[in-house]
């Protein structure tokens, strides 16, 4: 890694990935009282539902979507999905897997029918994206440093940004730290090694343009 | 490199949810779909089609009834006694065979329609030979009419 980039590094200030998502594996208790009580009809229950996982099944409407409204849209829709389908939830998955699958496949359909329009709109994706002065970390030192790391940041936002869709979505699920390896095959429809292999080239072909460029 | 492609992909998604969602999502439950209602209206809209469609063909129909079938009448032209001798002015008399009365066949006579046709055993017809006498024309005899003479006394006769 060069000096550049630690020194970016350090000034966003970032965390290491986690490895693993505490969110893998069977449904804690609670979640598993909440669902018996959602099923049974208790609307307060799926409320809690709702409250507990909102933030993963956004993030991945958000990361399909790129806009905040479609995502909070989709979001909703996912979550009206779930309720609907409640009944037939067998367990085989974690009750997050499955409704982040949902929340995926919605985001999804709503991207298709953007992208109908968006051919008639031209309208660009990821319009949320900060504005850079917010990113700008907040008492540095140096301005200067400030000024290239937001400068190296804003590139790499635009190199993600021309990532083909497979390989975007992969490097934004997996970077999010919100979901594991497993989870986002399972919400792709891919093989884990999949996942893994779209991750490493969206990193090595957003490197090599960084470098070209 | 990967680090810092990493939290720049973070960052892009790293957004909290409105602190609305959970009342949104449960205001959404009740409401009904509009694809939904459209499942329901397509049958409906598709059965009304098919009902007035039906009806309007029966209508055509009976505006319209297909052509009846005029009874048959089969002139014979040809004259039932032999023409009278030449020069005779006789009118040639056109018949009408008149139709068989319609019978319904019962199943069973139909059955035995279908087996096949009956030999007729109707005896050949022997017609008599037709001898019309000539007609016997006795001349007309007129007797003449004797007028008298009229004589008014001026000398001229009338006859």
């Amino acid at each position: 890694m060069s000096p550049v980039t630690v020194a970016v590094a350090d000034l966003l200030r970032i965390a290491p990935l986690a490895d693993k998502p505490a969110s893998e594996g069977r449904d804690p208790a609670q979640v598993c009282a909440l669902l018996d009580a959602a099923r049974a009809g208790s609307r307060e229950a799926f409320g809690d539902l709702v409250t507990l996982h909102e933030r993963a099944v956004y993030r991945v409407a958000l990361t399909a979507l790129g806009n905040r409204d479609d995502a909070l849209d989709a979001a909703q829709e996912a979550f009206v999905v779930a309720w609907r389908k409640l009944a037939g939830f067998r367990g085989d998955a974690s009750f997050r897997t499955w409704l982040l699958t949902i929340a995926w496949r919605k985001a999804l359909d709503h991207r298709r029918a953007r992208q109908i329009g968006w051919r008639r709109t031209q309208t660009a994706v990821w319009t949320d994206d900060p504005d850079p002065i917010d990113t700008v970390p907040h008492g540095d030192a140096d301005p200067e440093r400030a000024i290239v790391a937001q400068d190296l940041a804003r590139r790499v936002r635009g190199e993600i940004g021309r990532l083909s869709p497979k390989l975007r979505d992969a490097l934004l699920l997996a970077a999010s730290g919100e979901y594991s390896y497993g989870e986002i095959a399972l919400m792709l429809g891919v093989p884990l090694g999949t996942v893994k292999w779209r991750v490493s080239e969206a990193r090595r072909l957003i490197t090599l343009r960084m470098d070209r460029s | 490199m990967d680090r810092l492609i990493d939290d720049v992909a973070r960052g892009m998604t790293d957004v909290n949810p409105p602190l609305d969602l959970r009342a949104a999502v449960l205001e959404r439950l009740d409401r009904r779909p509009a694809w939904r209602l459209l499942w329901l209206a397509a049958p409906v809209t598709v059965a009304a089609a098919l009902v007035l469609a039906i009806g309007l063909r029966d209508e055509v129909v009976t505006v319209n009834p297909p052509p009846a079938i005029s009874p048959v009448v089969q002139t014979v032209s040809k004259p039932l006694v032999d023409p009278p001798a030449a020069g005779v002015g006789e009118p040639v008399r056109k018949a009408t065979r008149p139709r068989p009365p319609a019978v319904a066949l019962s199943p069973i006579r139909s059955l035995a329609a279908l087996s096949g046709p009956r030999a007729l055993g109707a005896r050949d017809i022997q017609p008599d030979v037709l001898a019309i006498p000539l007609l016997d024309m006795k001349p007309i005899v007129t007797e003449p009419i004797a007028i008298r003479t009229i004589d008014d006394g001026s000398g001229r006769h009338f006859e």
